[in-house]
């Protein structure tokens, strides 16, 4: 018995030394929470990590591919024929269970925004670093954080509050009504971050004017229409207004962001001045106040080039390739052969023959934003069918070495100095009972600058509709035509009758329609479609938190 | 030497008594091969012998006696009459059922006749006999409980396996354990990235069946609880074959076969295709003046069609030889093993080849002192193509199987299709771009030592070391692709090992106590496990020359990618069999295991079980029966545990990452940004199995007829659930938790049957059947979807329903077409007439009669003849999600095997039939091919409904029914699986003796043998037996065109020297 004994020593001395620490997990590949939030580069770090998901440069990503679907089906964005993934949206037969809501993140991606801001917001404050730069960093975040709940209540009106993520009790939640939203997070976040936030022209990161731009656009929103969960519209307090009015005022008063009033030249490619903010070789202009930069790399450009492109060349608008449509400069080439050499024509979003219209004879700004021909700096020319501007990656299209439709580079611009002149000028309007010099001021250097004349000695009403009509020319493809159609209520009326075919009248030298089949422009918005139906599997995932899909889906 | 001098000594002593007959003989088993040591005595003597290397004996008997008694461990006893004759070759018949028979245990082995748990024993020659590459391929119907899943055909791919059910969400794959070491068994990750495991190599092809002398199964709790935390899914325990002292027997063998898919998808050839695109165009309202021409030539039958399952499969061949080399002395003996396995896919550029060599040696250093090594080195080399079912078309890797199915059948593609889509890339292109090369090679090497501490107490230590490398390559061509998919050449490589380490102590007390006997067991063991993992992917070259060899020249560069995990084991487990007067048995086993993958407060679990079997045929009543030779109850209950988890899946991980920001100067640069990737789970905790089992072991007429009945009911608890879906205000999309309950109960039957046993015939019949289905017992709601969902099917193809099934299909049930007399416009109206006004608006609605009782489209905008009608549940008068409900069940109601062997001289006959019965399959395929728009479809669309077809099968075609939101989940999709099938037939001829003898062999085999020979099934994919998530039971019954098992022939020759 006596080798027993030591047998049995043996295995308690195994025993013994397995303690807990052979079982403590040490992972190599990631970092645990309790090992971050040390330092202020740990705060800027993952502070960054929330602008991700506004561009994510992936398969799914909002403004670096999928939201601009928000505004499909309006009188200005269309897809083209055989473009089947926006059916509902055309037919008006929108459900929870599509792709944009169930695959392609465009909801999810917003929360996943709020869940990184949630946690700065909550562990930054613990890092010992300046006091300055660290509500610089919190302030960013809250900043952000209210963006995207701006988007949520938008599109889908009531939301759950969800300030804070560790734990299931954190976000098993009911939903919260859209003023409770605004009250309680976006408005008191955006207070926060003008601020504490940089004072600086934008480079990136949110400034204290970003935070300002944002918060002018929030009054304004809530002083329009919207149509709540439960299905009633409702206009927002008059009040908003004027908060409106004045926080736009203090971003054109006072911040160092002034418009790009001088066109980009460069050799024979010329860039007018409206333009020159969407260059790609000089990003983030002095009128940029949120810009996402989109860098040439798998994951950190984005995809948005890819998704606007109609056709490969432009024979349908330009006439047929035997035409030689350019036969007048000198340039003895057919259509065919002077298509982009790289086009990935998917066409999810392209523009209506009926923005083209609205365009006032002389604006630069529809044969820049409107694109149908490019000439280079050296002077090659390229036709190709309309397509926005601001989402196509020249250096793409052109075929330069190192380009990919999965990483191209054009910057995403939600922000502008022109979003707080705009601003100003319609609820200065409102909130003054007609217009100011002042609001003329803001409204007619928007204009001239895309060499059209002042406006001048208008009702109160015509006045309205001009800044109405002025925003919709200045913010194409700016994913906001949706928002401010339900926000002025004009969604059904401005939508029952949209030209959506071609002809030689806006520009093409055909009667031709590269539209999807089901987009007639004469299907009035239904009211349920004022709101986005909240994703089904979120409706089911949260039976238990009581929630009830947005009225008439 | 003892036993020659004994011979040599009998034989004097046989010359000695002059007055006695001298009989002499040789004895072997049925294979031929002569058996040394077989006792020899007269009946009712004390005079008796043993038989010598060659297998002979010679022996005396007196003059009043004339039978022979021979006897061997392992066979049934003979009795021979001595007459005129002298001589005897004596062939001893194997004893399957011998109760004497050892069956091994967990760290262990225990004798059959004193076993408390529910053990299935599948011999190595029953596995070896389909040919399979890997062995728990061959585990199908062998086994009462044991369910496997063929769901891919890809060489070298793993089955699934369920042993009793289902027991986790993370996977049911059962523990292997070879020779007392804990294989590792995580299947190698496709380097394509998305695929849904079905066709990944199995760690499990790297081991050579013909290496393997038994496997058994372990099935209740107290069979597994010896392992604890892992013991959840069943346990199975692969004993590899070791030499046996005596005469070398050297074995070669070599087979070579041909396969082919037993069955083609009947499509759309390019005639049909054309009408059918041109029809589903008309209806939807588009303009289709432009396709008359085509449709006119296809009327004719003009258009030439490609056949692309035809290009892409191909009959394929493949050789197998091993040869192995087995003998020593008492002291040491050894087998030395190789083989290599040549293997082609029937997809055209698949293959898998394999070498495997193997030490086992077996050493008795000195008294008391045993030292034993188990060294197997493997290597597998195998070219893949994309044949499952990632999802990424963009980047042209796609299913070439699925793109064989669904590409159109046309050769001009791009002036069929047309400028209105964007041209998909055919499976010859995808098979002449995409190249995937993988290289996994496997060291196993395991020592153990045996010291004998006193009388019945043995210590045993074991030290094994798994080392397991994989490479893999994969390049697309650029410039074969169409530009949208071409990435210009793409790269991408992976390099991963996975390491294991395992050190068991373990400690055996063997004590007699009066009547009776004690058996003790106490061990300890530590385990520690790593992988990790380095890949890359580049794309953009400037020509295709150097491949993935020279990352440098790419335009692309993704970043680098490196995987580790790493985790530890720490147990002490001990057991108790106490046997009492051979009637009475009762085992006590508990494991006590701690993991590192868990929640720091719930590292550790303890897991215990008990058991009682009571031999009722040790009872004086029985004891002399001659019907009843065996009857046993045993009854056992028991906790098991189930970490088949992920490491680090409670800790609170952060991601890095780059995005793009300004630089402030003007400049724009990526900047590294850390983020939450995971919700911590402090709770985070083991599975627990509590399983009750009650069997009943009888045997009749000497056991020559046995039945083994078990009946069981188990329960787990604080499932696993890895990608439980999290509401999105989480800002999550999954969670790892451990949420409800399910319970299996199910009911394993075996049986065995000598039906004849002579010399000349004999036939065994055998055969199991297993029932046992798992319900949800409990659940955070109704509606956790699980199933298949890629951007699809909205709320995924299945649910986990409390009190439904694991694998319950959830959708909308169709209710038929709707048909003219449906619409009050066409009331009243003559048939042509109808024809008529329905022709000229294809896209007009109609209003519903008043007093219609059907079902409804999915919108009023199609309440047209012609459409689909799904039934309206909720009598809301119109379809939507409320209309959902269960459409099928993915678990079979009941499987079985029935194998039969027949020996007839020299010849051998076996053949093996398995199936499943009540199952049903989600055709995952169907969702385009039975789309009814312009993609390709099944041949049988053409029986669409039409104006002048009234079906009530097939809506009409129309190109809007393809994609969101016209499709629907809906039984439409649901097909029956149930089948029976001709698994395997074999016939051997052993050659005979003269033959053999002038060959200097002992024995000599040649067989043919063939698998998969048919299919008795109503379901239309290839494969009934299918399972697209691999072993994922939140995926079971989904088939998406996966690889189709072939149908084998082939032609073996087997020798033995």
């Amino acid at each position: 018995m006596n080798i027993i004994a030591k047998i049995g020593l043996l295995f308690i001395i195994i025993g013994t030394t397995s303690c807990e620490s052979f079982l403590e997990e040490d992972p190599n590949t990631f970092i645990s929470q309790t090992n971050f939030y040390q330092t202020e580069s740990d705060a800027r770090t993952a502070c960054d990590g929330i602008y991700k998901l506004l561009n994510d440069g992936g398969a799914v990503s909002l403004y670096g591919r999928f939201w601009p679907a928000i505004d499909v089906a309006t009188d200005d964005v269309s897809s083209k024929v055989g473009r089947t993934n926006f059916n509902p949206w055309f037919e008006h037969t929108i459900n929870g269970e599509h792709v944009w809501f169930e695959s392609w993140n465009q909801y999810q991606g917003l929360w996943s925004g709020i869940s990184r801001a949630n946690d700065v917001i909550k562990f930054v404050p613990e890092i010992a670093m300046d006091a300055d730069a660290k509500n610089a960093i919190i302030g960013e975040a809250k900043a952000l954080r209210a963006l995207f709940y701006f988007h949520l209540v938008r599109a889908w009106g009531d939301m759950p509050k969800v300030v804070n993520v560790g734990s299931i009790e954190d976000f098993s939640k009911p939903r919260s009504l859209v003023d409770e939203i605004y009250d309680e997070i976006i408005i008191p976040d955006l207070m926060f971050a003008e601020n504490v936030c940089v004072d600086d022209l934008h480079t990136g990161r949110i400034t204290k004017w970003t935070a300002k731009v944002i918060l002018a656009d929030v009054y304004q929103t809530r002083a329009g229409w919207r149509r709540t969960s439960q299905g009633d519209f409702t206009q927002g307090n008059a009040e908003y207004w004027t908060l409106a009015r004045d926080k736009a005022k203090e971003i054109i008063d006072n911040s160092p962001h002034v418009l790009n009033t001088t066109p980009l030249v460069d050799g024979q490619n010329m860039t007018p001045a409206y333009g020159v903010a969407w260059s790609q070789s000089s990003p983030f202009s002095i009128e940029s106040m949120l810009e996402l930069a989109s860098v040439n790399e798998t994951g950190n450009g984005n995809w948005i080039t890819r998704e606007c492109g109609p056709w490969f060349n432009g024979q349908q608008f330009w006439g047929a390739g035997v035409n030689k449509p350019l036969l007048s400069e000198g340039i003895n080439l057919n259509v065919n052969q002077l298509k982009f050499p790289v086009v990935v024509a998917v066409g999810m979003f392209i523009p209506t023959p009926d923005l083209w219209n609205a365009f006032e004879p002389g604006d630069q700004r529809r044969d820049w934003s409107l694109m149908t021909r490019y000439t280079t700096p050296s002077g090659d020319n390229y036709l190709c069918q309309p397509t926005f501007r601001k989402y196509v990656d020249i250096d793409f299209y052109l075929g330069a070495d190192n380009t990919s439709f999965r990483n191209t580079t054009n910057n995403p611009i939600l922000y502008r100095l022109a979003d707080a002149k705009l601003i100003y000028a319609e609820s200065a309007n409102e909130a003054d009972g007609g217009p100011s010099a002042e609001a003329y001021t803001q409204i007619n250097s928007i204009r001239n600058r895309a060499g059209l004349p002042d406006l001048a000695g208008l009702s109160q009403s015509d006045f309205r509709t001009a800044v109405w009509k002025e925003r919709r020319l200045e913010f194409n493809a700016e994913c906001k035509r949706k928002f401010d159609l339900v926000r002025t209520n004009r969604l059904t009326t401005e939508t029952a009758s949209i030209e959506v075919d071609w002809t030689t009248d806006n520009g093409s030298v055909n009667n031709y329609s590269n539209h999807n089949s089901l987009f007639t422009g004469t299907v009035v918005w239904p009211d349920n479609e004022w709101l986005m139906p909240i994703p089904q599997s979120q409706i089911e995932l949260n039976i238990e938190n009581e929630w009830v899909q947005n009225e008439g889906y | 030497m003892k036993q020659l001098l004994t011979i040599i000594l009998l034989s004097i002593s046989g010359l000695i008594y002059a007055q006695k007959v001298t009989v002499s003989g040789t004895i072997y088993d049925d294979a031929g091969i002569p058996l040394i040591g077989a006792t020899v005595v007269v009946l009712d003597t004390t005079i008796g012998t043993v038989s010598d290397f060659d297998g002979n004996f010679s022996i005396e008997i007196p003059n009043d006696s004339n039978t022979l008694f021979v006897s061997y461990v392992g066979f049934l006893d003979q009795k021979i009459k001595v007459g005129e004759s002298t001589t005897f070759n004596i062939k001893m018949i194997l004893d399957n059922q011998s109760l004497d028979e050892v069956v091994v245990i967990g760290y262990g082995s225990v004798k059959k006749s004193d076993l408390t748990g529910s053990i299935s024993s599948i011999k190595g020659n029953d596995l070896t006999k389909f040919g399979a590459v890997s062995i728990d391929q061959a585990l199908a119907g062998r086994a009462a409980g044991v369910i496997v899943t063929q769901g891919s055909g890809v060489p070298g791919s793993g089955a699934s396996i369920k042993i009793r059910g289902i027991n986790s969400m993370t996977g049911s794959d059962p523990l292997y354990v070879i020779d007392g070491v804990p294989l590792e068994n995580t299947s190698i990750a496709s380097i394509s990235g998305a695929d849904q495991s079905s066709s990944q190599i199995t760690p499990l092809s790297l081991i050579n069946p013909s290496d393997i002398l038994s496997i058994e199964i372990l099935k209740d709790a107290s069979a597994t609880s010896i392992y604890g935390s892992r013991g959840a899914n069943g346990v199975v325990l692969v004993t590899t074959k070791s030499g046996k002292a005596g005469k070398t027997v050297v074995e070669v063998s070599t087979e070579t076969s041909i396969a082919y898919i037993p069955k083609i998808i009947d499509v759309q050839d390019a005639n049909e295709w054309n009408l059918t695109r041109y029809e589903a165009y008309r209806n939807s309202g588009v303009d289709v003046s432009s396709m008359e021409t085509r449709v006119d030539s296809a009327r004719l039958g003009l258009h030439k069609s490609v056949k692309w399952q035809d290009k892409i499969f191909r009959q394929s061949r493949t050789t197998n030889s091993n040869f192995s080399v087995s003998g020593g002395t008492k002291d040491l003996r050894y087998l030395i093993s190789s083989n290599y396995l040549d293997a082609q896919g029937i997809v055209q550029e698949t293959d898998f080849k394999r070498i495997s060599s193997r030490l086992n040696l077996d050493a008795q250093v000195k008294k008391g002192f045993k030292i034993g090594t188990r060294i197997v080195y493997s290597s597998v080399n195998s070219n893949q193509q994309s044949t499952t079912t990632n999802w990424d078309t963009a980047n042209g890797v796609n299913s070439i199987i699925q793109r064989a199915l669904k590409t159109p059948p046309t050769i001009n593609f791009e002036e069929d299709l047309g400028e209105d889509g964007t041209r998909l890339y055919t499976p010859l292109e995808a098979l002449e771009s995409n190249d995937y090369d993988n290289q996994i090679t496997q060291f196993i090497g395991n020592v153990f030592a045996n010291v004998t501490l006193g009388k019945g107490i043995v210590f045993r230590t074991n030290f094994s070391h798994q080392n397991r490398s994989t490479t893999q390559r994969f390049y697309q061509l650029g410039g074969v692709l169409p530009e949208a998919y071409d990435l210009s050449g793409w790269a991408r490589t992976n390099d991963s090992k996975y390491t294991s380490k395992t050190f068991t102590n373990t400690l055996n007390i063997n004590k007699k106590l009066g009547k009776g006997s004690i058996n003790g067991l106490l061990g300890q063991s530590l385990e520690w496990r790593e992988f990790e993992l380095v890949g890359t992917s580049n794309y953009g070259f400037p020509n295709n020359l150097l491949t993935y060899f020279s990352p440098g020249t790419a335009e692309f560069n993704d970043p680098d990618k490196i995987i580790n995990f790493e985790s530890t084991l720490a147990s002490f487990f001990g057991r108790v069999n106490y046997v009492y007067d051979s009637k009475f048995l009762l085992t006590l086993t508990g494991r006590y295991d701690g993991s590192s993958k868990f929640a720091k407060k719930n590292k550790w679990g303890f897991f215990p079980s008990a058991a009682i079997g009571y031999v009722i045929s040790k009872e004086s009543f029985l004891a002399d029966s001659e019907t009843v030779s065996n009857l046993k109850l045993r009854l056992s209950y028991g906790m098991v545990g189930n970490q088949a988890l992920r490491e680090f899946q409670s800790l609170a991980q952060l991601a890095a990452g780059l995005v793009g920001m300004g630089t402030g100067s003007g400049g724009e640069a990526t900047t590294p940004i850390f983020f939450t990737s995971q919700l911590p789970n402090e709770n985070l905790k083991w599975e627990t199995t509590t399983q009750f089992n009650a069997g009943l072991d009888l045997g009749f007429l000497n056991n020559r007829f046995t039945t083994t009945l078990d009946i069981y009911n188990k329960r787990t608890k604080d499932l696993l659930v890895v990608g439980n879906p999290i509401p999105a205000q989480s800002g999550f999309a999954t969670y790892v938790e451990n949420v409800g309950a399910m319970e299996t109960k199910g009911v394993d039957l075996g049986i065995n049957a000598n039906i004849i046993s002579t010399d000349k015939f004999s036939w065994n019949m055998s055969g199991s059947l297993s029932t046992g289905k798992t319900k949800i017992v409990d659940m955070k709601g109704d509606f956790v979807q699980s199933g298949y969902n890629q951007g699809w099917v909205s709320g995924g193809t299945q649910r986990l329903i409390v009190g439904e099934e694991i694998g319950t299909f959830f959708g909308y049930k169709t209710q038929g077409i709707a048909q003219f007399d449906d619409f009050v416009e066409f009331q009243g109206l003559a048939t042509e007439e109808q024809i008529e006004l329905y022709n000229t608006d294809l896209t007009a609605t109609y209003t519903f009669i008043d007093d219609y009782q059907g079902g409804f489209p999915i919108e009023a905008t199609r309440n047209r003849p012609g459409e689909q009608l799904y039934k309206d549940t909720n009598n809301d008068g119109a379809i939507d999600e409320e209309d959902r409900g269960i459409i099928g069940s993915a678990q079979p109601d009941f499987s079985f095997g029935i194998n039969n062997n027949f020996s007839i001289g020299n010849i051998d006959l076996s053949f093996f039939f398995d199936g499943q019965v009540g199952q049903d399959i989600v055709n995952v395929t169907n969702f385009s091919l039975l789309s009814f728009s312009s993609e390709q479809q099944l041949s049988t669309v053409r029986s669409a409904w039409s104006p002048e077809n009234n079906s009530n099968q097939y809506p009409r075609l129309d190109q809007s029914n393809f994609g969101a939101p016209a499709f629907l989940f809906s039984d439409r999709y649901i097909e029956k699986g149930s089948f029976v099938r001709l698994q395997n037939v074999t016939i051997g001829y052993n050659m005979p003796n003269k033959f053999i003898k002038k060959l200097q062999l002992t024995s000599a085999k040649i067989y043919v043998s063939g698998s998969n020979l048919f299919t008795l099934s109503d379901y239309t994919g290839f494969n009934p037996d299918v399972s697209l998530g691999g072993s994922n039971n939140l995926a079971l019954g989904h088939d998406d065109a996966g690889y189709p098992v072939a149908r084998t022939f082939r032609l073996g020759v087997n020798l033995k020297f």
